[in-house]
Parts: C-alpha cells; sequence; structure tokens
C-alpha cells in the first residue's frame, strides 16, 4: 500500500503526458510533397512505393525523380515508412542494407535536418520528400496525403 | 521373424509417408528462406536475387529443380529435368514485399522424389537393422530370461525329480526365487504327492510285514504241524502239502509224487471202504472222520491213521479237500498192549485167567487135545500172613517161573487167580502127564529162602487133572473136574503129602453135571 501511495501520482502523470503527445503526434499529418516546378500533380501509394523503395528512379512522366529520406528525424522517417509500407525503420534499413551489395538499386538520398530537407526540395526539381503537413511551404507540391 | 519381415515393410511405408510430408513441410521451410529474396526480386524484377533465391532452393537435396516466373521476368534451374520425370511442382505465390495483397510472381518447386524415397529408404533400412539388432537382443535376453528363470528351475526339478525314487524320504528342492510361481507351486504340488505316495509305501509296507508276519506264523503252523495235512484238488492233485505227510508217506515207503489217486486212495489199503465213507459224509454235507490202516510196503508194523477230511469251495467255485492224516499207529500198538496186558498176569508175567480161557477157546476151537492141570498152592496163605504181601508175591512169582522152567515148549502156564495155577499140557494119558507134572513138583518144592532169613520155607501143591476132549468139550466142566480132583487131592496135603496129584474120573464128571 505504502508503494502505490508514493508512486500512484507520478504514474498518472506519466500517462497523461504520453496520451497528450501520441494525441499529438496523430494530429500531425505527413504529406508527400516536390519541388513546385515539377510536372508531376499527382502520385498514388504504389508509385511512392516504387520510387521510396528503389524499383523506379524514375517519375511516371519519365523525368528524374530523387527521393529523400531525412536522416536526424527518427519519428518522422518512421511515421513515414509505416505509414508508406507497414513496416519499422529497422526492417526498411535491412531491406536496403541487402540490397546495397548488388549495386543497381540505390536507396534514397540523405539530407540531415528539416530545414535541408526544405531546402532540397526548393533547389532541386527532381526531388521527392516526406513532411509534416503543417511543415508545407509555398515552394511545394503536396503530391500525396497519408489518411 | 515374420513379425521382423511384418513390422519392417510396416515401418518402411510409415517412414515413407512420413518422409514425403517432412519433404512438403522442408520445402515450404526452404521456399520461406527464400520467400524474401523471391519477393524483393519479383518486386524490383532483380534477376541477379531471382537466381539468388531459385539457387538457393535447388542446393537443397531435397528439391530438384525451381523456376520463378513474373510479367517481367523468368529464372528456372533444371526444369526440363524436373518435368521429363513427370514430377508435379509445388507452386507457391510471391507477394508484393510491402503490399502483401498484390502477387507479384509465382516459384514453382520440383521436390525430389528419388532422394526423398532414397532417404525413406535409408531410414527404413537403419531402423530395420536396428529393429534386427534390437529383436535379436531382446530375443537373446528372453532366452537367457526364460533359461535362468524358467528352463534351467524346471530342468533341475525334472532331474531331480528323475532321480527321486517314490516311497523314499526324498523331495524335490524349491528352485531359487520359485517359491510363490507357477513352478514353485508345481514343485509343492509333486512334494505333496510325494508324501502321499511314501505315506501309502509306509502303510501297504506295514500291512505286507503284517500279512508276511502272519503268513510266516501260518507256514510254521502248517508246515510243523505232527498231522498230516493236504490240500488237494478234486482231481487228486495236492496243492499244498507239509512235511508230516511227506514224512508219512517215506514212512509207508512210496515216493512223494504230486498226487495220490482221488483221495489219497493209493495210500489206502483199502480204499472203497474209505471212499466209501468219505462220499457218504460230504454227501451229507459234513467233514468226514474215520480210523484207516494204510499199505505198509516198507515196514511190517501197521500205520493206521485217523483222516479227517473236508470239502472246501472257494470263491471261484473250485472244489478243494483238506485232508489231515493223524498217525495213530503207536496208539493202535498202545491198545494192543493193553489187549496184551489184559490177557496176562502183571506180577508174574504168564496168562492170567482171561488169557487162559481165551488160549483154552482157542485150543478147543483148533480141536487140539490137551490136559488140564488146576494147581493149588498150600501154605500160600501161612506165608501171606506171616510175611506180609510182598512175601506172597514172590512166592508167586517163584512158583511161576518154576512152572515156565519146568514144562515143555508146547504146554502152557497159566495164573488162574489168587494161589491158583493152570497148566495145559499137551498130553493125552495120565503117565504123560504124572511125568510132566512131577517135574513141576520138584522145583516148586524146593525150599524158598526169604530175604535175610535162614529158615527156608516150603510151598507144595495140589493138583487135579481133566482131559480134553476125552472128558468133556466144554470149558468150564473141564475146570469144574479138574477143581474137583484137585479138593480131593487137597485132602491128602497133610497125611500124604506125595499123593499130590489127582485124575478126574467120569463118575465125579458125571456127577458134576
Amino acid at each position: 500500500m505504502t508503494f502505490y501511495k508514493h508512486f500512484s501520482p507520478l504514474l498518472a502523470v506519466v500517462l497523461a503526458l504520453y496520451s497528450f503527445s501520441s494525441v499529438a503526434q496523430s494530429q500531425e499529418k505527413i504529406v508527400v510533397v516536390t519541388n513546385l516546378n515539377n510536372d508531376v500533380q499527382v502520385l498514388d501509394k504504389k508509385g511512392i512505393i516504387d520510387l521510396f523503395m528503389g524499383k523506379y528512379s524514375a517519375f511516371p512522366n519519365g523525368r528524374q525523380a530523387t527521393p529523400i529520406d531525412i536522416e536526424l528525424n527518427d519519428e518522422l522517417k518512421g511515421q513515414f515508412y509505416k505509414s508508406l509500407v507497414g513496416l519499422p525503420l529497422a526492417r526498411v534499413n535491412a531491406y536496403w542494407s541487402r540490397l546495397k551489395f548488388s549495386g543497381r538499386v540505390k536507396p534514397p538520398a540523405i539530407e540531415q535536418t528539416m530545414e535541408d530537407v526544405k531546402q532540397r526540395l526548393e533547389d532541386d526539381e527532381s526531388a521527392l520528400a516526406y513532411v509534416y503537413e503543417s511543415y508545407v511551404t509555398d515552394k511545394m507540391k503536396v503530391v500525396y496525403r497519408f489518411d | 521373424m515374420l513379425v521382423v519381415l511384418t513390422t519392417a515393410e510396416f515401418f518402411y511405408r510409415a517412414t515413407y509417408e512420413h518422409e514425403i510430408s517432412e519433404a512438403n513441410n522442408d520445402i515450404q521451410e526452404l521456399y520461406q528462406t527464400v520467400a524474401a529474396t523471391a519477393s524483393i526480386a519479383a518486386f524490383l524484377e532483380d534477376e541477379d536475387l531471382a537466381k539468388e533465391a531459385i539457387n538457393g532452393l535447388v542446393k537443397s537435396e531435397k528439391i530438384l529443380a525451381a523456376s520463378i516466373k513474373s510479367d517481367a521476368m523468368y529464372y528456372q534451374f533444371n526444369v526440363n529435368d524436373a518435368i521429363s520425370k513427370d514430377v508435379k511442382p509445388r507452386v507457391f505465390l510471391v507477394r508484393h514485399p510491402f503490399i502483401p495483397e498484390d502477387t507479384l510472381a509465382e516459384v514453382n518447386v520440383y521436390p525430389n522424389f528419388a532422394h526423398i524415397i532414397e532417404q525413406a529408404k535409408k531410414i527404413s533400412t537403419d531402423n530395420n537393422y536396428s529393429l534386427y539388432v534390437e529383436a535379436v537382443v531382446v530375443g537373446i535376453v528372453a532366452l537367457i530370461i526364460t533359461y535362468y528363470i524358467i528352463i534351467s528351475p524346471m530342468l533341475r526339478v525334472g532331474r531331480s525329480l528323475h532321480k527321486i525314487t517314490p516311497g523314499t524320504k526324498e523331495r524335490i528342492e524349491m528352485p531359487e526365487y520359485h517359491s510363490r510361481s507357477e513352478i514353485g507351486e508345481l514343485v509343492q504340488d509333486t512334494n505333496q504327492l510325494l508324501n502321499k505316495v511314501e505315506e501309502q509305501f509306509t502303510q501297504e509296507r506295514q500291512l505286507r510285514e503284517e500279512i508276511e508276519f502272519l503268513e510266516k506264523r501260518f507256514r510254521m503252523l502248517f508246515e510243523n504241524a505232527k498231522s498230516a495235512t493236504v490240500l488237494m484238488a478234486e482231481n487228486g492233485i495236492i496243492e499244498l502239502r507239509n512235511k508230516a505227510f511227506n514224512d508219512l508217506v517215506e514212512k509207508i515207503g512210496l515216493e512223494i509224487k504230486q498226487g495220490y489217486g482221488e483221495l489219497l486212495e493209493e495210500l489206502f489199503e483199502a480204499p472203497t471202504a474209505m471212499k466209501t465213507s468219505l462220499s457218504e459224509a460230504f454227501a451229507r454235507n459234513e467233514f468226514a472222520t474215520g480210523e484207516y490202516k494204510l499199505k505198509s510196503e516198507k515196514t511190517d508194523d501197521a500205520t493206521w491213521v485217523q483222516l479227517i477230511a473236508s470239502p472246501l469251495v472257494t470263491d471261484d467255485g473250485e472244489r478243494y479237500y483238506q485232508l489231515t492224516l493223524n498217525d495213530i499207529s503207536s496208539r493202535k500198538h498202545e491198545l494192543q498192549k493193553l489187549a496184551l496186558q489184559a490177557d496176562f498176569d502183571a506180577l508174574t508175567g504168564i496168562y492170567n485167567r482171561n488169557g487162559g480161557e481165551k488160549l483154552i477157546a482157542k485150543l478147543m476151537r483148533k480141536d487140539h487135545h490137551f490136559a488140564l492141570a488146576l494147581i493149588d498152592l498150600n501154605g500160600f496163605k501161612a506165608v501171606n500172613d506171616i510175611f506180609g504181601h510182598d512175601a506172597g508175591d514172590e512166592v508167586l512169582i517163584f512158583v511161576a517161573e518154576q512152572l515156565q522152567e519146568k514144562i515143555r515148549k508146547n504146554d502152557v502156564a497159566i495164573r488162574w487167580g489168587g494161589d491158583e495155577f493152570v497148566l495145559l499140557l499137551q498130553a493125552e494119558d495120565e503117565v504123560s502127564v504124572k511125568r510132566a507134572i512131577e517135574k513141576v513138583n520138584d522145583g516148586v518144592k524146593q525150599p524158598f529162602y526169604f530175604n535175610g532169613d535162614p529158615e527156608p520155607t516150603f510151598i507144595s501143591m495140589s493138583v487135579g487133572v481133566s482131559f480134553f476132549p476125552a472128558m468133556s468139550d466144554d470149558m468150564n466142566t473141564l475146570i469144574k473136574l479138574a477143581d474137583i480132583a484137585m479138593y480131593k487131592a487137597k485132602q491128602n496135603k497133610v497125611s500124604a503129602p506125595n499123593d499130590y496129584l489127582f485124575f478126574a474120573d467120569s463118575a465125579s464128571r458125571n456127577g458134576s453135571q
């Protein structure tokens, strides 16, 4: 009984914080964006998978596509792959490490921070990246929204 | 062995089925190992990856051939061989690695049935070998156990039973650890049986000893009986005889043989009389008894027997006779001796009156002529009175001796009673009688000394004589005549002692009649 008297308030706080953050996260939607000048107007989920998982390196219109991974935001990256292919990051990394030996299939290009991703999207017309919906600027074009 | 072979075949079948199913499982598992690679290869349409997956599959001996086929690519290994062997493939659908609902390609896997069968055979052969070895080992162990637990004790029990003589104290030893087993029960039952047998043997032996004892006694009784006894069949064959019988047969000088005719007739002097008597008794259903004289081939002495004969009928209806012959010869002799005693005087040994009368009767019957001299002693009464009866007896003996001595061979001296004697003289005339009597008188007249007495005693006699048949052919008359004559002589005993002899005359004879 002494144990619960001490720890139950603390436990309640922790639980409250956790539920708040998860609610905040689930509300934070992810969208797939391109350079504003890119011809591609919209992509389907399968098309995004084909590009991010290395099957194709060009958009359906034949122009080169450069998928971008974010290095320093595992939360975003994890949420993206979970939503896209239903796999945790560890599995996705394993997938790539397996394919690297063949050399024919390239993994997405890497940017460090959200800022870097934003900069790349502005600079590179072939860039294709995932960002939080709230992060979309008028220099980006949303081609896919996760439900 | 049949069981082992059947079991082996069954094992082979089971192993084969098991191996096929194992192989199918293995193929499933093998495919699972390359499924991811195949999936990625199909997604990326990457032939190298596809090769890697297919080659990974066919590396296994269980897989003969494999192929992967999608819209964009096709790769196979050894499929033609598999098709030529008419092997049916197992088909696996290759899913999209990220969108599992989508099917990107198809992998065909051809199981290596030859290998599977070989494997199954190898396993079942190994199984069979171990089965055979196990069977042999189990068999040997079972044999050894059976031998030590069952056969060996049984053999030991059997051997000891074989050695045991029924009726003795010997018993089968209980095999170790078998006191409660069936073998133990068998041993116990057998020992109980042996106990019973011994008991019965003992009883039987006791009974036999008792019977032998009795038989010995009876035999002794029979053998040593003084009476000759035989058991005889109806046809005269002697079944049983004792020593006394043989002795009797030998005594009468016959040889010992099997039989002596019907009812021993050959032994008897007058068998017909004997047989008639016996038959009559048997007809009345009685035992017969009688005294019979036996034949006398050897001895002059007659052998007399008392015969007791009883018919016996056995349980089987056979007829036997038991004949007992008591030797009564000696009794007969005794009787004869008794008869002799009746004829002679016990004191003097000469004929007594009874014997004398018989003799006279006999002489008369045979018509022998003789003179009858009746003698009466004088002075005897005085001797008796003075010296006693013993002295009197001595006188009588002395006189009798003198009479015997002095008469002729064919004459007879008889003590007629008291101090009266009779001489039967073979003489027909007075002269010869006188001569004979004088001789006798000389003897009797001699002085007689009693023991220790120096004075002699003199005995004299008076004699009356009658003649047969000249005077009478009747004994009493003859005696009477002699008595009268003697009485006359007695008158002279003092006055004329030398005129002591008188002859009866016809006149007095007539007068007496």
